[in-house]
């Protein structure tokens, strides 16, 4: 194959003139760039247009490409839903969902609370939960809602709980200030305050 | 939003001719020199 031939730009715009020339006198359409350079120049409203309407749609386009692949990464199977009841209300992996963000988050907005769904009709085959998560299964609690009996735990957890608790009442009965601190720091919204006090 | 994507995509034609009227009757036919031989080139090399 041949060397690229480095074209003379004169030479190379000449040829190309007679060629687009040539080409024009036998259709003998009009080329605006060409035949009317003044008209031309008008057209560059219309460019200037164009490239400011693509300059309105990036911004938004971006922004909502951003936050549909945010949320549909953040909770892949539960799009709509809001993360439904997936986890039993005593588990250990509860109290980590309650304590994300999505967690956190949907006992804020309440995503869910209420809703009744009619039941499907019959022949209509739905997925059956799992008997261990209807076991385990306890209704909603509203923001505020305390659990009945304290919520027994095993482990450090409850180990951890019942030393707060503890500390919560001896602080209490001692000083003020130090039980208002301790409940300012039970209420610290970076731990579960919920799962906590009961 | 989408309308508005299907409007600009439907202005592109008219825009993008305008902007190549405007540059040759700006700086003349052979500004689109280098933009043929690149063309050519790749067609070549296909």
């Amino acid at each position: 194959m041949a060397r690229r031939r480095r074209a003379d730009p004169v030479r190379g715009a000449a040829a190309l003139a007679d060629h687009v020339d040539s080409r024009r006198r036998l259709s003998r359409a009009p080329c605006s760039g060409i035949d009317f350079p003044n008209a031309a120049t008008e057209l560059r409203i219309l460019s200037t247009i164009f490239i400011r309407l693509i300059r309105t749609i990036v911004a938004p386009l971006l922004f909502a490409t951003l936050v549909v692949g945010i949320a549909g990464a953040r909770q892949p199977q539960t799009g709509r839903a809001h993360g439904r009841s997936r986890r039993s209300s005593t588990s250990r992996s509860s109290r980590r969902w309650r304590c994300s963000s999505d967690g956190r988050r949907s006992r804020i907005s309440r995503a869910g609370v209420g809703i009744t769904l009619p039941p499907p009709p019959p022949g209509e085959q739905t997925a059956a939960p799992a008997a261990a998560d209807v076991a385990g299964h306890r209704p909603a609690r509203l923001p505020g809602e305390h659990r009945e009996g304290g919520g027994r735990r095993r482990g450090a957890a409850g180990r951890r709980l019942q030393r707060d608790l503890r500390r919560g009442a001896r602080h209490a009965a001692r000083s003020t200030t130090q039980a208002a601190r301790h409940v300012r720091r039970e209420r610290s919204p970076r731990r579960c305050s919920s799962s906590r006090t009961s | 939003m989408f309308k508005f994507t299907n409007i600009v995509m439907l202005f592109a034609p008219i825009g993008v001719g305008a902007a190549i009227a405007y540059t040759v009757g700006h700086l003349g036919i052979g500004i689109l020199v280098n933009l043929v031989e690149a063309a050519r080139d790749d067609v070549r090399s296909a």
